[in-house]
């Protein structure tokens, strides 16, 4: 077919423009039936794209320079309305004489602080989105949560179960890193796509803690949750290092030998928390230096898809080892060592 | 009413349980609370997509054998002083069957 005629072969659009305008009859013919047809493939594929709930376009904006952070935060005042209450601080304001208030607006700053120096992402969007804090949510309330709409809450705890929760800078980075995989792979918050969705949080929540404190593999205690958790739940929320230790309520598997079929999200995190952990390690040095770019150049491919289980999470992981630092590196070697420490197939 | 609520997900990923009733609420709160497990029962609204780390409330009507989840952002206002008698009075359910 090839020989017989050329059209069939893979042609770039180009050329078959130019033979359907100066080619003869039948291969004009041809050259313009090809392009037609190439047209419907190429709108089917952004269909799809558009589809599947993913990444939208993002425009470029020209009229930002990247690397300024913009945050308010807000007080709820105890009340629990979905919407900034009264402005408690602006960006660029002096401290306050409310804690949380200070701790919410510079755990913002640390995590925007991580993303713009290590990946040059300009906040949570890659858009330069403002960050808003939502301090005293309502009355002892034991949690803190990104409403997918450009807010971070943030409960003062019962005391109990949590404390305040602007205390945790992880935590500040976990949060707004769901904010960070909604615009990317968007995973879909159930399942093993949920668990990863949960680990990428605390896998970015942590290297936000260890840059701004400056705690490299070794020095970095690798739990979540340290500094906000209550007196049942301490010393911490989880750990990536070794799942299923962080307290006595603590019921992450460390492997997949431990994995819940149905299980909250943030139970299975534990088996990708760890896989991370341990390349981290394994590489020495700071976490950001090689993992968390891996890690990071894998949440943006867009082979990453919503519903990804941990198995093609891992591949990609390798894939991106081997594209940045080659097939036979040390890199590679130790993402594949964190997967495997897990039992997660690749 | 008898009620039992398990409390799922939270950033700390916890698991709390309350027995309760609606009986138990002052003056109206009981009455609005009970007419909002039943419509919650009767007529499931469609849940809005989910916001990580919020809760998910998981409520039981023993007398009914009957169970629904509702997502945080989703509970009816009626239930609210329900669900805080509740959050006050909840044990910590617990995964683990080692018992150090």
């Amino acid at each position: 077919m090839c020989i017989r005629n050329p059209i069939h072969c893979i042609l770039p659009p180009s050329v078959l423009h130019k033979l359907a305008q100066q080619g003869n009859g039948n291969v004009r013919a041809v050259a313009i039936a090809t392009l037609e047809l190439d047209h419907k493939f190429r709108l089917a594929r952004a269909e799809t794209a558009g589809r599947q709930g993913g990444r939208s376009i993002q425009p470029v904006t020209f009229s930002r320079i990247g690397g300024k952070v913009n945050r308010t935060i807000y007080d709820q005042q105890h009340a629990t309305t979905q919407t900034p209450g009264k402005v408690a601080r602006r960006e660029g304001q002096r401290p306050v004489k409310d804690t949380a208030v200070n701790q919410a607006y510079d755990g913002l700053g640390d995590t925007y602080r991580y993303y713009w120096s290590t990946y040059q992402r300009d906040s949570i969007d890659g858009q330069g989105m403002p960050l808003q804090g939502l301090v005293h949510y309502g009355e002892d309330y034991d949690n803190a949560f990104w409403d997918n709409a450009g807010h971070m809450f943030f409960g003062d705890g019962d005391g109990r179960v949590l404390a305040q929760t602007t205390a945790g800078i992880d935590v500040i980075g976990h949060e707004l890193t769901h904010g960070v995989t909604q615009h990317e792979a968007n995973l879909v918050y159930s399942g093993q796509s949920g668990a990863l969705n949960e680990s990428i949080s605390d896998v970015f929540g942590i290297q936000v803690k260890q840059m701004a404190l400056g705690l490299d593999v070794t020095k970095s205690d690798w739990l979540i949750g340290a500094d906000i958790v209550g007196s049942e739940l301490k010393p911490a929320l989880r750990s990536m290092i070794k799942p299923g230790t962080a307290n006595k309520h603590d019921d992450q598997p460390a492997d997949m030998d431990g994995y819940v079929d149905g299980g909250d999200v943030h139970t299975n995190s534990g088996i990708p928390n760890r896989a991370f952990a341990e390349t981290a390690i394994a590489l020495g040095g700071n976490a950001w230096d090689a993992a968390g770019p891996i890690w990071y150049a894998t949440l943006t491919d867009p082979q990453l898809t919503p519903h990804a289980s941990f198995s093609s999470f891992a591949r990609l992981t390798v894939v991106h080892a081997q594209r940045r630092y080659g097939s036979t590196s040390k890199q590679v070697d130790a993402v594949r060592g964190g997967w495997n420490a897990v039992k997660v197939r690749l | 009413m008898r009620v039992h609520i398990k409390r799922h997900g939270g950033l700390a990923g916890l698991r709390l349980s309350a027995d309760v009733a609606t009986t138990d609420l002052p003056g109206e709160q009981g009455s609005r609370a009970e007419q909002a497990v039943t419509r919650l029962l009767d007529e499931p609204a469609a849940a809005s997509p989910p916001q990580p780390d919020r809760f998910r409330y998981e409520i039981t009507v023993p007398e009914r054998g009957a169970s629904i989840t509702v997502a945080e952002q989703d509970l009816p206002d009626d239930l609210r002083p329900l669900i805080e008698m509740a959050s006050r009075t909840a044990t910590i359910d617990s995964n683990k069957t080692r018992s150090d």
